[in-house]
């Protein structure tokens, strides 16, 4: 490493033109070019996976719009599955999901509260909200087939409530819980601080300073985590099967009748190669994807600019 | 005094709404533990290492040590975990170097006017069910690789033993392309994402120095954002172990053997679950749904060991805007 | 490429190295500079001066094409190194960038090692055959970024643990290591103490000896101390140019005038 020092005065102008600047060598510029020449390779290979990711997403959409399309009809649309109708499945579908958001959104609104609220008083609760967000976590990497054995054998058989809207509305429920609460942390959280110490500041106890201020700012952002949530439980179906069981008529009852839903359609009738089980199975594809790609991408959206701080 | 009386109130509601998801947590793992208890109890560490489900329905029921199961079954859950490794592998391999082609495309070489809408794309993918993917899997896919794409490969790359013959039925293949497909905008998302939070700075400060594109990718983007990809790459595993629709749709039968090839017919054990729950419930013993419990328990631990790995490694990588609207 | 055919012409010293004739820029619609022409000498420090907002990091960063990739950038006219037109289509921006480096306004080292940091550039240019001289580079580019003796003992050890004036100087060594012609640095002390300003203003001093120096500055003492030439932008158009003592003892226009005595603080 012995190098004699540029400082101690050389000629700058002399052993300036004797250097070999690196952009005038000509093997530097060979490399260069090889160096481009993997660089338009490898914008090649992203281009080329892009293709390859959104050829199934147009295949799954074309083919599903198109036949489902073809398939649309009065008697498929308004008739029971006996008769090879969806309305029973449509409802019962409509039923599953209202029930489960009645119960998952002041469950998780609440919670959600908590944690953006109370949760920084003490190292008690600090811990105790760790806890929470980590559990919501795990919950939401569970798989929904074991929902659907706790609560086949917790509620359709314990409970007694038998394959029922209740039993499937619940477990729905549990697997929006996570996203509930994690949405509405967020939301509670993007109120800038100012407000929330300017209400206290007022007078406004803790409560008051939630309901009135917190709250009604968070709202869009806790709306859009409802609707994802939505799009979540309008898709599931594997836990459904052991709580809500189906029934090719009307729902009947919360408890001990059990409900339709048009992901059991799907599931059953892809497997039957009859045209009209087919039909009936590309109909509902082509509502559920409809419902669930719109819920879902205006949850994203929303959920995209709440994330940016 | 009143007002602060309604602060605690409050509190308190919210404290124990809040308590209410470590409450269905844990009674959700206590219901699959006590029911899985006669199976840990009866079938021992021969659950884990033997290849055997035989759960013998023909069989009577006989009593051993107190605990009841049906003569002549045996239940041993290799095959499972076998098919479920091996799909999700599959899955893994394919998505991974997809993923990030499309998280690169998105970041590094799309302007902004096309990245949008591709981004939202890939997005998309994430929203459609999975049942509708399962569908999608039995008459596009499932036939489309049986048909072509298995013999193509059994002909030609048979001297690789996991592509040598003989087809059956859509196998293995099959199951890891959908679940690929359906891990792919976890992959491309986060890391979307990680890579977009790279500084300018250093991106600038490659640039000046003469870096290609494809450099300043590989030198300083990839590395700054490395555990965030790591961490979506193991969420996209977690999701690819635990789907059950997609999978219960093309495993057919479930014939249980050990998979050599791509074609062997499989049963994960999500689709295994799903698919076989009223056959468990015709077993007098109760030994059959004993055992898919503990299955289910062996799922569990499997998928929250790898969540958790995944959301630890994607919190160091800072936190993401797409790990929030992900369902795993 | 036609940078490898164009012989390197030497000239005389006074011949404008760098030549920018009626260059408009724009981001989308917005103008941010307006009929610039400008030339700079080999061998000397240039400043550029203005107040806030007048375009100063805009026209440096159109010397080596760094803003070609920001979306709605683009610019009107002609910027030549060496009559080389370097918008011209036969020149490769990425290329460009190893003939003209730049030092940002706030350092910005890789999160590598000190050695790694400077070493990056030859690496990805292959600017050696053994490791030998590799280490000959990257001592050398230490020593002209006055960083050598400071750091010769713990290369090893993450840049990230310098200090930010060390961190300046070795993203001088790090520009210097691929061996530009021409340095440009974007108010390169404005984010280091007194101590660390008046080492960087001296390693520009010793740095026109081998390389073209231009240097956006809003320290008016600091560009009367480094710089030859000093150009002062306002608005987006160039003011007043001049050689730098009697820019700085006689301006002979108003508005440099009052900017000098420090009335004119932004746009
Ligand atoms: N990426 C960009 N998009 C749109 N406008 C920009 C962008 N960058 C700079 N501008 C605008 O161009 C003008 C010139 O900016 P520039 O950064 O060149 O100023 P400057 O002289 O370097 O200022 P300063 O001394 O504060 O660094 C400003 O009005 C600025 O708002
Ligand atoms: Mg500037």
């Amino acid at each position: 490493m012995q190098i004699e020092s540029e400082k101690d005065g050389e000629g700058p102008k002399g052993s300036d033109i004797a250097r070999k600047l690196p952009w005038q060598d000509p093997r530097v510029l060979f490399r260069y070019k090889l160096r481009r020449l993997a660089d338009k390779m490898v914008v090649a290979v992203t281009i080329l996976a892009v293709v390859v990711v959104l050829y199934p997403l147009l295949d799954i959409l074309f083919m599903f719009f198109y036949r489902g399309a073809l398939a649309i009809s009065i008697p498929r649309l308004t008739g029971l599955t006996l008769q090879f109708g969806l309305a029973n499945a449509i409802v019962g579908t409509l039923l599953l999901v209202s029930l489960s958001t009645i119960i998952a959104v002041p469950l998780g609104v609440l919670g959600g509260i908590y944690l953006a609220e109370f949760s920084a008083q003490d190292q008690m609760s600090k811990t105790f909200a760790g806890t929470v967000r980590f559990l919501s976590d795990v919950l939401s990497g569970m798989p929904s087939i074991l929902l659907g054995y706790v609560g086949f054998l917790i509620l359709v058989i314990d409970f007694g409530w038998g394959l029922s809207p209740l039993a499937g509305g619940l477990i729905l429920s549990i697997l929006m819980l996570p996203y509930v609460i994690k949405t509405t942390e967020l939301s509670i959280r993007k109120v800038p601080l100012k407000l929330r110490e300017a209400a206290t500041a007022l007078g406004a106890t803790k409560t008051q300073m939630v309901n009135r201020m917190t709250f009604p700012l968070a709202l869009p952002g806790i709306l859009t985590g409802i609707i994802l949530s939505m799009s979540i439980s309008i898709g599931e179906t594997a836990p459904l099967l052991f709580t809500a069981g189906f029934s090719n008529y009307y729902p009947c009852g919360l408890t001990n009748c059990q409900v339709g839903f048009l992901t059991y359609i799907i599931y059953t009738f892809a497997k039957i190669p009859t045209t009209d089980s087919l039909s009936l199975a590309y109909l509902s594809a082509f509502l559920l994807i409809s419902f669930s790609l719109v819920l879902n991408m205006t949850a994203r959206i929303g959920l995209r600019r709440l994330s940016k701080i | 005094m009143v007002k602060r009386y309604g602060d605690t109130v409050y509190k308190s509601l919210t404290l124990i709404v809040a308590a209410s998801s470590i409450l269905f947590i844990i009674s959700a793992v206590a219901v699959l533990l006590f029911n899985a208890y006669p199976s840990i109890i009866s079938n021992g560490l021969g659950f884990f290492t033997s290849a055997n489900w035989n759960p013998s329905l023909s069989g009577t029921v006989e009593t051993v040590n107190g605990i009841h199961r049906l003569t002549g079954s045996s239940f041993g859950i290799l095959v499972f975990i076998a098919d479920t490794l091996a799909s999700s592998a599959i899955a893994i391999l394919l998505a991974v170097p997809a993923g990030l082609g499309v998280a690169i495309f998105l970041t590094e070489v799309a302007p902004r006017r096309i990245a949008a809408p591709i981004s939202f794309m890939v997005e998309m993918l994430a929203g459609i069910p999975s049942v509708v993917y399962g569908f999608w899997g039995l008459i596009v896919l499932g036939p489309y690789l049986f048909n072509t794409v298995e013999p193509y490969l059994a002909e030609h790359l048979s001297f690789i033993p996991i592509f040598s013959g003989p087809i059956s039925s859509p196998g293995l293949l099959s199951a890891g392309i959908i679940l690929a497909i359906m891990i792919i905008p976890i992959v491309a998302s986060i890391s979307r994402d990680m890579m977009a939070r790279t500084p300018k700075e250093s991106r600038e400060g490659a640039k000046a120095l003469g870096l290609t594109r494809w450099e300043v990718t590989r030198r300083i983007v990839l590395p700054y954002a490395k555990t965030g990809i790591v961490g979506s790459i193991v969420l996209g595993l977690g999701r690819a172990l635990g789907e059950t629709m997609a999978v219960a749709m093309l495993a057919g039968s479930g014939v249980q053997v050990l998979p050599k090839s791509l074609y062997y017919p499989f049963s994960t054990i999500a689709s295994y679950m799903v698919l076989n729950l009223d056959a468990a419930l015709t077993d007098p013993s109760g030994m059959y749904l004993s055992a898919i419990m503990e299955l289910g328990l062996v799922l569990l631990a499997i998928t929250v060991t790898v969540n958790v790995a995944a959301r630890l490694l994607i919190k160091q990588g800072f936190a993401s805007s797409s790990e929030n609207v992900v369902r795993v | 490429m036609r940078e490898e055919s164009i012989p390197r012409n030497p000239g005389p010293v006074h011949e404008s190295y760098i030549k920018i004739q009626d260059l408009n820029a724009f981001y989308g619609n917005l103008q941010v500079l307006k009929n610039i022409r400008l030339d700079f000498q080999e061998h000397q420090v240039s400043a550029i001066m203005g107040p806030s907002g007048c375009g100063k990091t805009t026209l440096i960063r159109i010397l080596n094409r760094m803003n070609d990739d920001v979306p709605g950038f683009h610019i009107e006219g002609n910027v030549t190194i060496q009559s080389l037109d370097i918008y011209g289509r036969q020149v490769d921006p990425v290329l460009l960038k190893m003939r003209v480096g730049m030092v940002f306004q706030s350092p910005n080292p890789f999160p590598f090692s000190i050695y790694e940091n400077v070493a990056f550039g030859p690496k990805i240019h292959k600017l050696f055959k053994r490791k030998k001289e590799l280490n000959r580079i990257v001592k050398e580019s230490l020593q002209r970024a006055a960083l050598w003796d400071e750091v010769k003992d713990r290369l090893a050890e993450s840049a990230m643990k310098l200090s930010g004036g060390q961190q300046q100087r070795l993203c001088i060594a790090r520009a210097l290591a691929v061996q530009p012609e021409i340095l440009l640095m974007d108010e390169p002390a404005s984010a280091l103490d007194p101590g660390s300003t008046s080492k960087i203003e001296e390693l520009i001093v010793e740095l026109k000896q081998n390389y073209t120096v231009v240097i956006v500055t809003h320290n008016i003492q600091q560009a009367a101390r480094i710089a030859d030439s000093v150009v002062f932008l306002y608005k987006g158009e160039v003011v007043e140019t001049g050689r730098a003592p009697t820019f700085f003892e006689n301006p002979s226009n108003p508005m440099t005038e009052k900017y000098l005595s420090g009335q004119l603080s932004s746009v």
